[in-house]
Formats: C-alpha cells, sequence, structure tokens
C-alpha cells in the first residue's frame, strides 16, 4: 500500500475525484437514456430518420453539440495534465549529488545488490528498546532501562565476537576503536539469543545483497537517490552491463520505480524518500525470467546516528518537497 | 501442373529434413530418439532394471549411492571368456542409460560410464557386466521434484544387435521441503489434453454438420469433398467465417489458459503451476489473446460484414484473403509448439530483449537458466507468420475500400463500421513493419548470435519498435467493436447515429493520435524527462476523440426508441465497462501516477477493460447482431440474456479487484506471492468470478450451435437496419450481391436535420466524388 505523504497518493487522489466525476455524469446520462428511450414506452422512430434498407438515413446532427462533445472532454484533458506536468518534476527531477544519500541498484537474476556511494551510521530507536549504543575509541553500551539484555555481539566485516552484559551497573564497555571504513555493527541480545536493539555502520562501497538475506537500509527523513544498473548473472564477467536483463526496482511504499537497462553506461536514475522508520517490501516489476517473482527484498528505513532520534519523528510530508507536491 | 506439385513437395521434404533439430528436456521430443534412450536392439519385457538404494525424497546437496541391475533369464549373462567358438564372449553383456532431470549422476567405477546428451552411458568397460554402482548427488533446491528415467539393456554378447532386449526404469524424487507430488504435469497434460478434445470436438462437429445436410447421402468417402471447398474456398464470407470460429476457438483457448493461472494465483505460495509454466502460460495467453482470438475474430467481422456494407461482390483480392487465413492457421502451431517440449516460450506478449534474446549459446554453458526458454525460436517464427498474414489482410482492405465502393456509398456515406475497419487496418499497416524488423531481429539474436538487442545493441530499441507497433495495435482491435457498437445502437435506438461525421473524425483522430503516443509504455525506462511529458500530453489527448464519440452513442440513443435485443444489452454493456477503462487509462501517462502503476496489477485491470469490456464485448455483440445475416436464423434470445447478464457481471466481479491489487503492489506476471502480502482475499475473488466467467462463454458456444439448427427463421432484415448488408438474402449468395446495388440517400428526399445550405464547398465535392471502379 503506498503511504499517504506521497506524490503519487496526492496525485491518485485528485485524479480518482475527476474520473468519478466523469463517470458519474457519463453513467447518470447513460441510464437515464437507456430507460426514458426504451422501445416499451417510446413510439417506433424508425420514420424520423427516415431508415429504409439500401439508403443512407437522414443526417442527425447539430455542430453546435458535436463541437461541445469535443471541447468537454478537451477541458477535462487539460485540466488534468495541469494538475500531471507538476508531478513531472517531482518525480523525475532528480535531487543533486551532495544533496541526497546515494546508492547504486543493481539487478542480477534474480536478486538486488545495493552498492552504498554514502557511509551511513545508524541504530534502532534508543526510546523504544531502551538501549543506547555509542562506538568512539571505545563501544559503551547504556542498557539501564531494558532489564531484558544480557549479550552484547559485535560484528566487524564480518567476523562475530559475543560478550556478555554487566547488567549490574547497566553499563558495558567493549574496547575496540571505531574504523569508518570497515561494515560494522553491535546487536544487543538477551538470554535467548533475540534481538533487541542493533547499530550499524556502513561505509563507502559496502555492498549489501538480498541474496544474502540482507535488507536494503536508507536513512529517514532524507532524499535517497538510487542509480540502477542491471548486470550479467555470469561472475566471469562480473559488474559489465553486457547479457544482463530487464528489470525493475519498485518500492510500492512510496509508489516508484524505474527500469534497470543493461547496456545503458550511466544506468538509470530514481529517488524516494522515506519517512518513518519501519521495513518495507521492494518488489522486481518487470519480467526478468524464471524467478521473477522471487526477485523481492525488503528496506529498513532507520535514524542516522548524527541526526538523532528525534529527527525521524519529524513528517517528511508532500510539503517538504515545494510547490503543491 | 503436376511437374509443379512434385518440385514444391520435394523443397519441402528437402527443407524439414534440413531444418535442424531441437534438443529437448527429458520426456519432451529429442534428437536422441525413443524419449533419449539411444538403445539399440528392442524394447522386450523379459528384461528386467532393478534400480536399489535411490531415496523416495531427497535432501539439499546430499549424495545418493544407487545400483542398476539388468536381468534377463532368457538371454542369461554367459561370461565364461571364451572367445571362440559358436558363440564366443566378446565381452558385451549389457548397457546402461541415466538421464536424470536434475543434480549429478557420476559412477563409481568412472571407467564405466560416460557423460551423453545431458546423461550417463556405459563405456566399454561397462559394456562388459550388467550391474552397475552410481551416486547420485541432489540438487541444492530441496523444493524440486528430480525425474530419473533409466534404461538397462540385456546384450546377447556378440551377434549384432538384433538380439538385444532392453527395458526402462522410472522414478520421480521430491525434495524433503517440495510440495504435492507433481502437480505441474497435471497442468500440462490437462491443457494438452483439452486441446486436443477440442481439436476432435471441432472435427466431429464439423462432420456432423456435413451428415445433418444430408443424412441419406452420407458417407465417409464423399466427406471429403465436402470439406475441401472449405479448405480451398476464396469467397470472403466463408473465409469471414473461419477466422471467426478460428479466433473463438483460441479465445476458449487463451481463456483455458488464463483459468489454469488462475488456479495457481488464487491462495499464496501456490505450487499448482511451476515457474517455467505459469511464465509460458501467461506469454501464450497474450500473445493467442491478441493475435489468435481478437484479431482473427475481426477479421471474421471484417470479412463477411465490410463487402456486403460496401455493395462489393467480393475483396479486391480474394486469393490473398484466404492465404491470409492460412498463414494465420499454420501460425498457431508454432506458437503453440514449444508446450510439447516442456519448454514453452516464456518471453512474455511484449517480447522484452535481452532475456528473449538470451540462449544457452550466448551466455555460456550451464547458465541456460538465464535465458528463455527453447520454445522462443518456434514462437518467434509463429509472430512473424502472424504478421505477414495481417500485412497481407491490410493490404486487401485498404484496397477494397478504396476501389470496390457501390455507387452511392461515397466516402462520407459509408456504415461506420466500414469507416472503423478502414482506419483500423490502415493502422495495422503502417504500424506493423515495426513489429516485423523487431521480430526479426530478434530472431536472429535468438539463433545466430546477432547482437541487435543485446551486449552492446539496444535493448531500449526493441521496445521502441515493439510498441510503436503495439499501441496502434491496441487501436486496431477496438476501433472496429467502436464500429460494431455504433451499427448495434443506432439500429437499436431506430435512429440514425448521431453526429455521423464528428464519429468518423473521431477514429480517424484516434488514428493518428494513436501513432505518437507509444512512449507511454516506457515511461518507466529512463527517458527523457522531455520526453516523458511529450507522451503524457499525446496519450491524455486520445481521450478527447474517444469521450466525443461515447458522448455521441449518448445522444445516438437520446430521442430514439430503444429496443432491447441481446446485441443492444452487450453495446449498452461496453459503454459501461468501455468508459471505465478509459477513465483508468488516463491514470497511466501521468508521472506521479505511472511509476507506481507501471507493470502492476492497475495496468493488468485496465487493459482487461479495454480488451475484454471493449473489443470482445463489441464482438459479442456483432455476434448476436450479424448472425441471423450469416445462417438465417436468430440466435436464441433468452440464452443470450442469461449469457449477457451472467458474462457481464462476473467479468466485472473479476476484474474491478485488481485495480485494487495493483495500488496494493501486486506486480504482473508473478508467479506466487507470500501470505504476509495481504493479496490472497483478492486474488481468490478474481479466480473465482473469472472462471464464473470463462463458464459463461459455454452459453454462447451452446447457443451458436443449438440454434444454427433451431433458431427462429428470419428475413433480409431482421433488426431494422439500413445498410446495404441487409438488402441481401440471408445468408447471402455467392458472389454477394447479383447486381451491384446502388445506395441511396434519404438527405437528397428529405434534407438534413439543421442544415440549410446547398451550396457544396470543394471539400464536399470532393467527399461526395464518386468511387471509381464501382460500376464494374
Amino acid at each position: 500500500m503506498v503511504a499517504d505523504d506521497t506524490v503519487f497518493s496526492v496525485l491518485y487522489d485528485k485524479f480518482l475525484f475527476w474520473g468519478i466525476l466523469v463517470g458519474i455524469i457519463t453513467f447518470a446520462w447513460l441510464f437515464y437514456a437507456m430507460i426514458r428511450y426504451r422501445a416499451s414506452i417510446v413510439p417506433d422512430t424508425t420514420d424520423v430518420d427516415h431508415i429504409v434498407v439500401g439508403s443512407f438515413p437522414v443526417d442527425r446532427h447539430n455542430t453546435k453539440i458535436e463541437i461541445l462533445f469535443y471541447v468537454l472532454p478537451t477541458i477535462i484533458v487539460v485540466w488534468l495534465v495541469v494538475l500531471a506536468l507538476a508531478s513531472n518534476t517531482a518525480v523525475w527531477v532528480i535531487p543533486d549529488e551532495d544533496e541526497g544519500f546515494d546508492v547504486e541498484i543493481i539487478g542480477q537474476q534474480w536478486f538486488w545488490e545495493f552498492e552504498y556511494k554514502d557511509e551511513l551510521t545508524w541504530q534502532d530507536d534508543s526510546r523504544l528498546s531502551g538501549i543506547d549504543v555509542v562506538w568512539g575509541d571505545n563501544v559503551t553500551i547504556q542498557h539501564s532501562s531494558n532489564a531484558d539484555a544480557t549479550n552484547v555481539t559485535i560484528v566487524i566485516n564480518g567476523d562475530a565476537n559475543t560478550y556478555a552484559l554487566d547488567t549490574i551497573t547497566g553499563s558495558t564497555v567493549v574496547e575496540n576503536s571505531f574504523n569508518r571504513f570497515v561494515s560494522s555493527s553491535v546487536l544487543v541480545e538477551d538470554s535467548e539469543g533475540n534481538e533487541l536493539h542493533r547499530w550499524g555502520h556502513i561505509p563507502i562501497n559496502h555492498k549489501l545483497s538480498t541474496a544474502a538475506g540482507d535488507h536494503f537500509i536508507v536513512p529517514c527523513d532524507e532524499k535517497v537517490v538510487l542509480n540502477l544498473f542491471s548486470y550479467t548473472s555470469d561472475y566471469s564477467q562480473l559488474n559489465s552491463t553486457y547479457w544482463g536483463v530487464q528489470h525493475s526496482f519498485w518500492l510500492p511504499e512510496w509508489g516508484v520505480k524505474e527500469d534497470l537497462v543493461p547496456g545503458l553506461e550511466g544506468g538509470t536514475l530514481m529517488w524516494f524518500w522515506p519517512d518513518d522508520p519501519g521495513t518495507y517490501n521492494i518488489r522486481c516489476a518487470e519480467y526478468c525470467g524464471l524467478d521473477h517473482s522471487k526477485m523481492v527484498g525488503y528496506v529498513d528505513v532507520v535514524s542516522p546516528i548524527d541526526r538523532g532520534v528525534e529527527f525521524c519523528d519529524e513528517d517528511t510530508g508532500v510539503q517538504k518537497r515545494g510547490g503543491s507536491y | 501442373m503436376r511437374a509443379r506439385t512434385i518440385a514444391l513437395l520435394s523443397i519441402v521434404l528437402l527443407s524439414l529434413v534440413m531444418v535442424p533439430q531441437f534438443d529437448a528436456a527429458p520426456g519432451g521430443i529429442g534428437s536422441a530418439g525413443d524419449n533419449g534412450c539411444s538403445c539399440h536392439g528392442g524394447p522386450s519385457s523379459d528384461t528386467t532394471v532393478s534400480v536399489v538404494g535411490l531415496p523416495e525424497m531427497y535432501n539439499s546437496s546430499e549424495t545418493y549411492s544407487f545400483t542398476v541391475t539388468v536381468t534377463n533369464d532368457v538371454m542369461a549373462l554367459h561370461n565364461d571368456g571364451s572367445t571362440e567358438g559358436a558363440d564366443p564372449w566378446n565381452g558385451r553383456a549389457g548397457g546402461f542409460r541415466i538421464l536424470a532431470s536434475k543434480g549429478t549422476v557420476v559412477a563409481v567405477d568412472p571407467t564405466v560410464a560416460q557423460e551423453m546428451d545431458g546423461g550417463l552411458t556405459h563405456s566399454a568397460t561397462g559394456n562388459e557386466v550388467r550391474t552397475w554402482d552410481f551416486e547420485w548427488t541432489a540438487p541444492a533446491d530441496d523444493s524440486k521434484f528430480v525425474d530419473f528415467k533409466i534404461y538397462g539393456n540385456a546384450v546377447n554378447g556378440g551377434n549384432g544387435f538384433n538380439g538385444d532386449m532392453w527395458n526402462s526404469y522410472e522414478t520421480t524424487i521430491a525434495g524433503i521441503s517440495a510440495g504435492e507430488m507433481a502437480p505441474s504435469v497435471r497442468a500440462l497434460v490437462l491443457l494438452l489434453t483439452a486441446v486436443g478434445l477440442a481439436i476432435g470436438l471441432i472435427l466431429l462437429g464439423v462432420m456432423w454438420v456435413y451428415y445433418s445436410r444430408s443424412p441419406e447421402t452420407f458417407s465417409i468417402y464423399n466427406f471429403w469433398s465436402y470439406l475441401k471447398p472449405w479448405l480451398t474456398t476464396t469467397d470472403h464470407k466463408e473465409v469471414g467465417i473461419m477466422y471467426f470460429l478460428y479466433g473463438f476457438f483460441f479465445f476458449l483457448v487463451g481463456g483455458f489458459l488464463a483459468l489454469l493461472f488462475r488456479i495457481q494465483l488464487a491462495v499464496p505460495e501456490n505450487t499448482f503451476l511451476t515457474e517455467t509454466e505459469y511464465n509460458s502460460f501467461f506469454t501464450l495467453h497474450g500473445t493467442t489473446m491478441i493475435f489468435l482470438a481478437a484479431m482473427p475474430m475481426i477479421a471474421g467481422f471484417m470479412n463477411y460484414v465490410l463487402p456486403l456494407q460496401i455493395g462489393a461482390k467480393d475483396l479486391a483480392f480474394p486469393r490473398i484473403n484466404a492465404m491470409g487465413l492460412w498463414l494465420l492457421v499454420f501460425s498457431s502451431p508454432l506458437i503453440y509448439t514449444g508446450i510439447w517440449s516442456g519448454e514453452a516460450a516464456d518471453i512474455t506478449w511484449v517480447m522484452y530483449p535481452p532475456y528473449s534474446s538470451l540462449t544457452e549459446a550466448n551466455l555460456g554453458e550451464g547458465l541456460s537458466q538465464y535465458g528463455s526458454n527453447l520454445g522462443t525460436t518456434a514462437f518467434l517464427s509463429g509472430m512473424f507468420m502472424l504478421g505477414a498474414s495481417s500485412t497481407l489482410g491490410g493490404v486487401n482492405f485498404i484496397t477494397t475500400v478504396f476501389t470496390m465502393r457501390a455507387p452511392g456509398v461515397t466516402w462520407m456515406k459509408m456504415p461506420l463500421f466500414t469507416w472503423s475497419v478502414f482506419v483500423s487496418v490502415f493502422m495495422l499497416y503502417m504500424s506493423l513493419p515495426a513489429l516485423i524488423i523487431g521480430i526479426v531481429f530478434l530472431l536472429f539474436d535468438h539463433t545466430i548470435g546477432t547482437v541487435f538487442f543485446t551486449s552492446g545493441g539496444d535493448s531500449l530499441l526493441f521496445q521502441h519498435l515493439f510498441w510503436f507497433f503495439g499501441h496502434p495495435e491496441v487501436y486496431v482491435v477496438i476501433i472496429p467493436a467502436f464500429g460494431i457498437v455504433s451499427e448495434v445502437l443506432a439500429t437499436s435506438a431506430r435512429r440514425s447515429i448521431f453526429g455521423y461525421k464528428s464519429m468518423v473524425f473521431a477514429m480517424a483522430g484516434i488514428g493518428v493520435v494513436g501513432f505518437i503516443v507509444w512512449g507511454h509504455h516506457m515511461l518507466t525506462s529512463g527517458m527523457d524527462a522531455f520526453w516523458r511529458a511529450a507522451f503524457m500530453i499525446t496519450t491524455m489527448a486520445v481521450a478527447i476523440p474517444t469521450g466525443a464519440k461515447i458522448f455521441n452513442w449518448l445522444a445516438t440513443i437520446w430521442g430514439g426508441s430503444l429496443v432491447m435485443k441481446t446485441h443492444t444489452l452487450w453495446s449498452l454493456g461496453f459503454l459501461v465497462t468501455f468508459t471505465l477503462g478509459g477513465i483508468s487509462g488516463m491514470f497511466f501517462p501521468v508521472a506521479g501516477l505511472d511509476v507506481h502503476f507501471h507493470d502492476s496489477y492497475f495496468v493488468v485491470a485496465h487493459f482487461h477493460y479495454v480488451f475484454i469490456g471493449g473489443t470482445v464485448f463489441g464482438l459479442l455483440s456483432g455476434v448476436y447482431y450479424w448472425y441471423p445475416k450469416v445462417t438465417g436464423r436468430k440466435l436464441n434470445e433468452t440464452l443470450g440474456m442469461w449469457h449477457f447478464l451472467i458474462g457481464f457481471s462476473s467479468y466485472n466481479a473479476a476484474f474491478w479487484p485488481m485495480h485494487k491489487l495493483g495500488i496494493m503492489g501486486m506486480p504482473r506476471r508473478t508467479h506466487s506471492y507470500l501470505e504476509e502480502t495481504g493479496f490472497a482475499e483478492y486474488n481468490m475473488a478474481v479466480s473465482i468470478f473469472a472462471f464464473i466467467f470463462g463458464l459463461s462463454q459455454l452459453l454462447l458456444v451452446w447457443n451458436i450451435f443449438a440454434s444454427g439448427r433451431n433458431g427462429e427463421p428470419v428475413g433480409k432484415d431482421p433488426w431494422g437496419g439500413w445498410s446495404l448488408e441487409w438488402s441481401t438474402t440471408s445468408p447471402p449468395p455467392t458472389p454477394s450481391f447479383h447486381d451491384i446495388p446502388t445506395q441511396g440517400d434519404m438527405n437528397e428526399l428529405y434534407g438534413h436535420h439543421g442544415d440549410t445550405s446547398d451550396k457544396k464547398s470543394i471539400a464536399k465535392k470532393l467527399w461526395e466524388a464518386k468511387p471509381k471502379g464501382a460500376e464494374e
């Protein structure tokens, strides 16, 4: 389902209104004419236009009404074009490189890869989990508000180490200095191994893949600009756009999609503006072969560390996009 | 004459011999003969093949050992080591051939086996014994079914191949997390059985019609002399009937395919169809419905009605017309042929490359799963033949309308159906070259490894070529329906059509604008923002002439006395559904909406509203309207009314929820979906009503057959239409008019309503100029 404050939803409501209006007028006219002028109550009208086999009947026309029949739809169409044109800029004018959060999307048969062109450090909402992670020279975990937390797992570049939390003081320090060039994450767990809180860092040029079960992670309230490429699935020609197939990256939550066109050197571009933290769907909309229907994934909208948790509470809103959208 | 026939036949035979053979999956049609065994000698029940050690279910990637033993009591193994004498041992005792559809099979002793055509066969060493040990490594995906075919051969030890006796062993092993046992096979068998049954029924039906004509003189020997005129006819009426029946048959076949995958989609995570089958079935469904159902049915009406309406004895090129029909007939086996190999084309009806270009040949060894299925080659050849057929039809109808109009049938006095056909075939004729070029390039890419659309070529080029044809094609199938509805509504309202000229201009306008809107199918393909806006505006402009047409139809009913016959009901139903489809069509060209709707179920809902609610409803209206002209009997009105009531309501109930599914985010061409998506309830509703809609068409089938015999006989003009087809007998004679009729003009007698000017402009004189050649 598409979120309420997207260009799609605003425009859809407007078009639905005009569509229903046109529908009501047409159907009211049709049903009235059908019932009012039915043969059982109207005497036969064959002679009015002199309908005789083999002869073109008397022309029935009224130039003014006929012109009106062209003008009425023209007015509606012009009005809808005016409504629609504004959305053109909102959808297809891509924000500048330094303004947005840039990610390259690579479509292969049949999974998505996300290569980050900007770094992202984020953690779950501390107000909900009662846990706060800070990683500078050391990893500091404040977990006094969450009694369930017993363990912490620190993953650096795929290597995981688990430490017990200091449940008496409610604050644990693990000595390990932060390196912004490797992917790292901190998972706080309860005694049964359930994840309570997650802190993560994605460095520049890091790759996530739905084939490995990764979610696509994007910051909230920031314009996310995607550059989309279709690569071949033949690993001997990896990173070649040759022999790739068409895909289409669809985010139904924000009502946006764009095709991945094999052979396009610069790829295609799209953007969206995530708002509320949460997990949403990714689908492939363009038929791409056998497992097309399984080429799905998830987007996680998270709050970046440097903006603070409260930043995500703000509504991105259509108003923020400028103009009537 | 005979020499020429022999020469032609030998060319055909020679080319058949030279045609490259398809290598198909085990169980399909293969070059190795006898389902890939390549066993020598003959099959015999004296030989027993026993296999020990294969599991009933497999775990992912696990290795299983198994032993194959061939026993034959008649031909006992006598390995006594002698090499001389009357029955010498020469080291040949038995052989095997193992075909496993998935996973890898290796012999424990590698010297006894060798690779052959995607399976294992014995080596010279393996030939000396009758028992072998193997290891099978199961595939990593444990949700599949693996078919094993193991052939064992008992060899007689030296007296040539003649005495050898072989037998086979077949089994299917399910993965540990596979669904129900082999449901996919059932669906395929179901389809093939249904198609075979239908062909059988058609043959029986033809024979029954023949028998019922004169039961006394019936004999199977003169059946041919009855059938032959139908196969060799060039009469536009008979060709038209065959076009229609052919189209209607494929309408049912395409519908049947749709019902199969509606079963698949009814519940989440269903495994009724495999992905390969699902992908093939929706490809065939789309292609069938557009090219093998809608177009031939329309061609049927065009062929039958158009010459009658313009007072012509036949079409301009009757033989070319018949050739168009038979090209079409023989293209359908090509399109469907892949099903028999288990790998029908799976490239969608839009055939987007690179996927459709990719085969194992250009992808590389072992990567065939990333490319399109084997049946694609034949499918593309079939599409090429369809293009040829439509081109011939286009030439023929354009020429006919230009040259064959009877006196009095001037351009602006042609019936609207004729006008609609003229606009439609003109668009078809202008747009087809783009499709044919695209298909031929695609075929080259697919077969001989050119790179028009892959690897350095431009895959977007095909999309442009396809939609330059594809969008006008949409109007090609809807405009004749406009024509039918115009005829039916005016006749049923007992008035002339309101605004005849503005109707003609609207159709011509749609015909022109239809050529500059194709880009809206590619709005999300990385197109420049300026062109996106341009295509958006042109697309929305199509609504102007279309809206004018709908208003004109409403004005036609206004002030008439509407007779509610079945054909009237279908035309009124057309007005409702086509308006709905037109309104939803306004949503697509808009940037903010198309980025969500593109390739979603909303699109599926929209084009089913215009294709079924527009084209098919129009055609059904035409069936009830012109059936009396074709057979001399009316279709049963009560049955017809039930057909309309059930068909119309179930149709709306089936396709309306698809809009919702599209907004919820269900992509089209989806084999299955997860429970958590929430698509399940809507899909179940769609499937149920689709079945009702499909079954309701059987009412029409029954009606057509039954009324041909028992329907109410009619005269020349049962509904009170004015155009020339109603001035001849029902059914019309051959040639259709003994004397070329002259169409009168009531405007000359009574004057236009509302037009007092007597002076004729130059433009008017041009419009009213006498057609050339009409006096012949």
